[in-house]
């Protein structure tokens, strides 16, 4: 997935953002509002990690005005403020979950899985396709029963791709979930991580629909 | 509680009733010496009337014996002006004559002390007295003495004193028949203006009454009386006052949360980060207890603005509501984040109502308390259930573990008083939680009953929330 980190505070902006890129996420860290709608304007997202208390104003607004304009984009909301009623009151916004400071990275990782999922129209995180089992939360690929050790990258690849499930998943996609905003996109970066993902699932679970992109098809939950 | 009301009617009709009391006493006093003057000046006036009338009368023997009698010489012309021979006086002489005789007494004499005339009810005592001249009382008349222009007659005239005194009762007696009807009358008169003359400050009152302890807006001033404006814009300044300090410790707490939290939250992370990137080792298991010690200092953090949020009193507003819905919605984080869903169970057997006047930030930090401490002291893997009687408005948090001593359980809700049973390797808590549900309580007029064993039960905890 490709996330957008909004977080003025930069240790935590940058754990977070680590924890996210190691979950296989490509993360866009931005310090302010004002910077979070300008690449909210250029790019795609498929979450939003949104901090409340911002130099330059408050993070309801920026949801409240993504939610105002149709923009169903999953935010989980990070904030300090604990009480019940910002809770309430981000929720009611159009937040997707809360989680207050401090927090375990592990807790985050597996709220933001548990987003993604819902917005794919299957909260099961485990997944059986063909001879593969998969396990979101763990983030654990088995095949008959072995595990297969893939890379953050490989695993971002295939998390973009069981969350559209039987579609077609344009190349363009998949490059902004493997790559820090900014980073420079080699032309066949997603060819080389999409042929050794097939290397280690097995060639037939991942086509290529030319001129377009990938999908993974014949998805089963378990 | 005294009423201002009440005391300045008594006070006012108090004063009314003395002074009229004081005001009736001294008239009569000045009627009495009115009255004494003009009957003096009256006497006065009748003796030289007497004096003239009967100076060139011949001496009469009078129609009444005295012991000056035998020396009281006889006078035909001068029975002409005294009663028994009327035709020589004029008639309104003689009318004036018939009244002051009826009252008065009179004698004449002459240098010698010998009675020329007499008349009218003259004591015998009198008859006989030789008094100074002037006014005085003698065997209760006033008497007057004065002497003719030539000295060569004198009369002494006397009023029986009684007749005054009838007079002045008199007087007396009309000034107190009014008071029974003129002091109840003043008293309602007192009352009524009294409590028109109240009806801006118990407006005032209404209006403070009418809103609670938590309504600091501005008290209306319009219209209000000139004595009265500067004590409510007093009261506006003072609360405004209290809105901007109350206001500023909630932003001071909030922003103290905010300021605490995330660098907690930014060392936790980092720290974690770490961990994720060492290997097993000595290096890894430090950072392990760094991470355990910022878990701590979260905990504790969190517990201490929870207190002073507790303290503040902040959370209570003026009217009850029904909480269920915060209730409802924190049992669902709970689950989601404990993610073993039957472990806490909510029970609610009537309607889903709570009713109190905290808000939903004091009901949730209180509830959260309990139902921590619920689960942490409970035995792994046993249900922790929340059972709420809309009936009797009551909550009650039970779990199932090892009872908790009587002489422990007295002291579980003083601050920093640890349980000793923290189960399945709970962290040790701050010894904060039951503290702060009381604080909270307590501010509510919630009242938290503990019980070990649980209500129903032979082991387990359980904390109940009712309303007074």
């Amino acid at each position: 997935m490709r996330i957008l980190l909004v977080e003025d505070n930069q240790p935590l902006g940058d754990a977070v953002r680590e924890q996210m890129l190691g979950d296989g996420h490509a993360t866009d860290l931005m310090p302010s509002l004002a910077e979070a709608r300008a690449c909210l304007g250029t790019t795609a997202y498929d979450l939003i990690l949104l901090d409340m208390m911002l130099p330059d104003g408050k993070g309801i607004t920026l949801l409240q005005h993504l939610r105002q304009r149709e923009d169903r984009t999953p935010v989980i909301i990070l904030t300090a403020l604990d009480q019940i009623s910002d809770r309430i009151a981000g929720l009611n916004a159009g937040a997707d979950d809360y989680l207050v400071k401090p927090f375990d990275l592990a807790e985050l990782s597996a709220r933001v899985g548990a987003v993604a999922r819902r917005y794919t129209g299957n909260p099961n995180p485990t997944l059986q396709v063909g001879e593969l089992t998969i396990d979101l939360n763990k983030r654990v690929v088995k095949r008959h029963e072995r595990s297969i050790d893939l890379t953050p990258r490989e695993w971002a690849l295939l998390d973009a791709l069981l969350q559209r499930l039987d579609a077609t998943v344009s190349k363009s996609r998949l490059e902004s979930c493997l790559y820090d905003f900014g980073t420079e996109v080699e032309s066949n970066t997603v060819e080389v991580h999409i042929s050794r993902l097939r290397k280690k699932i097995g060639r037939e679970q991942i086509q290529t629909v030319r001129g377009i992109g990938y999908r993974i098809a014949s998805a089963h939950p378990s | 509680m005294k009423s201002l009301q009440a005391r300045l009617g008594a006070s006012l009709a108090l004063g009314i009733t003395c002074l009229w009391l004081i005001a009736s006493v001294v008239s009569g006093l000045v009627i009495s010496h009115e009255l004494g003057e003009a009957a003096d000046s009256a006497l006065r006036v009748t003796a030289q009337q007497l004096l003239a009338i009967t100076r060139q009368a011949p001496p009469l023997a009078g129609d009444r014996p005295s012991a000056a009698t035998s020396t009281r010489p006889a006078s035909a012309d001068a029975a002409a002006y005294l009663p028994g021979n009327e035709s020589a006086v004029r008639p309104e002489q003689l009318h004036e004559l018939a009244e002051i005789y009826s009252l008065l007494g009179f004698a004449i004499r002459d240098v010698d002390g010998r009675v020329l005339h007499s008349g009218g009810s003259l004591p015998d005592a009198l008859l006989e007295a030789r008094p100074a001249g002037g006014f005085n009382v003698i065997e209760g008349h006033r008497v007057y003495v004065e002497s003719s222009a030539d000295q060569q007659r004198w009369i002494l005239i006397a009023e029986p004193s009684h007749h005054r005194d009838e007079i002045n009762h008199g007087a007396i007696r009309v000034l107190l028949l009014i008071l029974p009807f003129l002091v109840p009358l003043s008293l309602l008169l007192v009352w009524w203006m009294v409590r028109r003359s109240m009806r801006s400050v118990t407006e005032v009152q209404q209006q403070i009454e009418s809103r609670g302890g938590n309504d600091l807006s501005a008290l209306q001033t319009a219209d209000m009386p000139r004595e009265l404006a500067p004590i409510a814009e007093s009261v506006n300044q003072l609360l405004a006052r209290l809105a901007r300090t109350l206001e500023s410790e909630r932003n001071f707490t909030t922003n103290s949360a905010h300021e605490l939290r995330t660098p907690i939250a930014s060392a936790l992370a980092q720290t974690q980060r770490q961990i994720a990137s060492l290997p097993d080792g000595a290096e890894r298991l430090r950072a392990r207890r760094i991470e355990q010690t910022l878990q701590e200092l979260s905990r504790t953090c969190e517990k201490l603005m929870q207190l002073a949020r507790a303290e503040s009193g902040s959370m209570v507003g003026d009217e009850t509501c029904n909480v269920f819905p915060v209730i409802d919605y924190l049992l669902g984080e709970f689950n989601s984040v404990l993610r073993e869903e039957s472990r806490l169970q909510l029970q609610c057997p009537n309607e889903e109502r709570f009713e109190t006047v905290l808000d939903f930030d004091g009901m949730a930090i209180l509830l959260r308390n309990l139902i921590d401490n619920a689960l942490k002291y409970s035995k792994p893997g046993t249900p922790v259930i929340v059972r709420l009687d809309s009936a009797a408005n009551r909550i009650s948090v039970c779990n199932q573990g090892a009872c908790v001593p009587p002489e422990e359980l007295a002291q579980l809700k003083a601050r920093f008083k640890r349980g000793s049973g923290a189960q399945g390797g709970a962290a040790m808590g701050a010894g904060l939680g039951l503290a702060i549900a009381e604080t909270i309580a307590r501010q509510a007029g919630i009242v938290i009953e503990l019980h070990s064993p649980a209500r129903g039960r032979r082991d387990g905890f359980e904390a109940s929330l009712s309303t007074r």
